[in-house]
């Protein structure tokens, strides 16, 4: 019985006389022993024996030469310069001219709501859009009007961070060729700069300290707007001390980290805009 | 490897489409045979062997060469012609039927019971047909590759993309039930 299962597995490839030498006799020798399996493979042989009587049906000559005629109609093809089919025609032709209506109705929905959906996506306003370099470059140079508007909140930030910058480039001319080498014409038009929105951010301001504080900054932002070529180095070193000895930059510092914790609470709050 | 049809397949994605044809002409009948074998009538099987084709041609950039074209081809050619079978069982009611229909689809009267023209060429073709199709449709498609277009077991393994001890049971099985359901004929025959 044993040996029967084992035979058994070898039956399939023995009928189609794929067996090598060796199974072909292991299941031979078996066969001469076990009459069951014998009658059973006698039994099989005759079924494929009968089964290969059966002639291929006929078909009528002309089926066979309109196959090649009936597939160039179906044949739809859209080809590039390569001579490969793109992907847009292999799209195309599936699902565009698809035999059945539903689907080619289906596709030119799906495409006009896709079609759609782009359009809106481009023709919204550009401030809902995420920013690249030059949309972001075009954005800082917008600041300008909107302050003179008044209704830019970012305005006071950005100027104490322009004055923090300028003012620690001026404190860290430690030495006098450093001073020498200051880039003077910049750090001027950077102080007008600054000094202009400052004056514009001040006059809407309510808070004291920061009335105070600015008014320092617009203090020291004047003289450097002001400093003569003739002299510069010992104004800049002047204004340097200045700094230093007003603790202007904490000062900065400290309004900046006051205004991030309001920030915060007003945000917690559900408010949208701090006031300033 | 068959070099003509891996000589044609390379001359279509060059965009020759003679290449194509020669391809179609060259294949043909065994798509056909193989689809008719499966779905078991004229029109299904002709309709499926230019789906086939039209496949082939779309799809020819995505036939790597390490696998013989022909398993590519016939793949295809069994997808189709299943999902063909399938559609028109499901038409039928036929697809809730049990794998074991031993004898369920016999002829309606015993052999012995016929009248001698019963055993006519035609006739015995018939039976034999009818026996093929009342097979479990797994059984019939290894079946068909194995034993009608002559695959070996690993051949049948790739195109069905089962194991080979699968399709070993799988022919294995068939041959018995083609033998129970044709008992008669068989002894009569042979």
């Amino acid at each position: 019985m044993k040996n029967c299962n084992r035979v058994k597995k070898l039956l399939e490839p023995y009928l189609f006389g794929e067996l090598s030498e060796t199974d072909k006799m292991r299941v031979e020798n078996h066969l001469t022993e076990c009459p069951n399996c014998a009658r059973e493979v006698v039994s099989l042989q005759k079924v494929l024996k009968v089964i290969r009587r059966k002639e291929d049906e006929k078909f009528p000559q002309q089926m066979w030469d309109n196959f090649l005629p009936d597939l160039h109609k179906k044949l739809v093809t859209v080809k590039t310069p390569s001579g490969k089919i793109s992907l847009w025609s292999e799209i195309f032709n599936r699902f565009f001219i698809h035999p059945k209506p539903a689907v080619r109705l289906a596709t030119i929905a799906l495409t006009l709501v896709i079609g759609i959906m782009i359009g809106r996506f481009y023709l919204q306003e550009p401030n809902d859009k995420a920013l690249d370099l030059s949309e972001l470059m075009e954005y800082i140079y917008s600041i300008e009007p909107r302050i003179e508007e008044g209704l830019d909140d970012s305005s006071l930030d950005q100027s104490l961070t322009r004055t923090e910058i300028l003012f620690l480039e001026i404190v860290n001319l430690n030495t006098e060729s450093a001073v020498k080498s200051f880039d003077i014409t910049s750090a001027k038009s950077e102080a007008t700069f600054i000094l202009n929105n400052v004056n514009l951010i001040s006059s809407n301001l309510q808070n004291g300290k920061k009335v105070k504080l600015l008014n320092d900054l617009k203090s020291i932002l004047l003289d450097l707007a002001n400093v003569e070529d003739n002299g510069a180095s010992e104004n800049i070193k002047l204004l340097r001390s200045l700094i230093i000895d007003e603790g202007l930059l904490v000062e900065i510092k400290v309004l900046k980290l006051g205004r991030q914790l309001e920030e915060n609470q007003t945000r917690s709050m559900g408010c949208e805009y701090i006031s300033l | 490897m068959n070099d003509v049809d891996a000589r044609l397949v390379n001359r279509i994605q060059e965009g020759y489409l003679d290449a194509f044809d020669e391809l179609v002409e060259k294949h043909k009948k065994s798509v056909f045979y193989l689809s008719f074998r499966i779905v078991g009538n004229r029109e299904d099987a002709y309709d499926v062997s230019q789906e086939v084709f039209l496949t082939v041609y779309r799809k020819i950039d995505s036939w790597k060469p390490k696998a013989p074209f022909r398993n590519w081809l016939y793949r295809i050619t069994v997808n189709f012609s299943l999902k063909c079978w399938k559609r028109n069982a499901r038409r039928q009611g036929f697809l809730s039927r049990k794998d074991d229909t031993r004898g369920q689809y016999l002829p309606d009267r015993k052999i012995s019971e016929q009248p001698d023209k019963v055993f006519e060429s035609k006739e015995i073709d018939h039976l034999i047909k009818k026996a093929i199709d009342n097979l479990p449709v797994r059984q019939r498609t290894a079946f068909i590759l194995r034993y009608y277009e002559g695959l070996k077991i690993k051949e049948v393994a790739s195109v069905l993309k089962c194991s080979e001890g699968t399709v070993k049971a799988n022919v294995f099985h068939a041959i018995r039930k083609l033998r129970d359901q044709l008992d008669d004929l068989c002894d009569y025959l042979v």
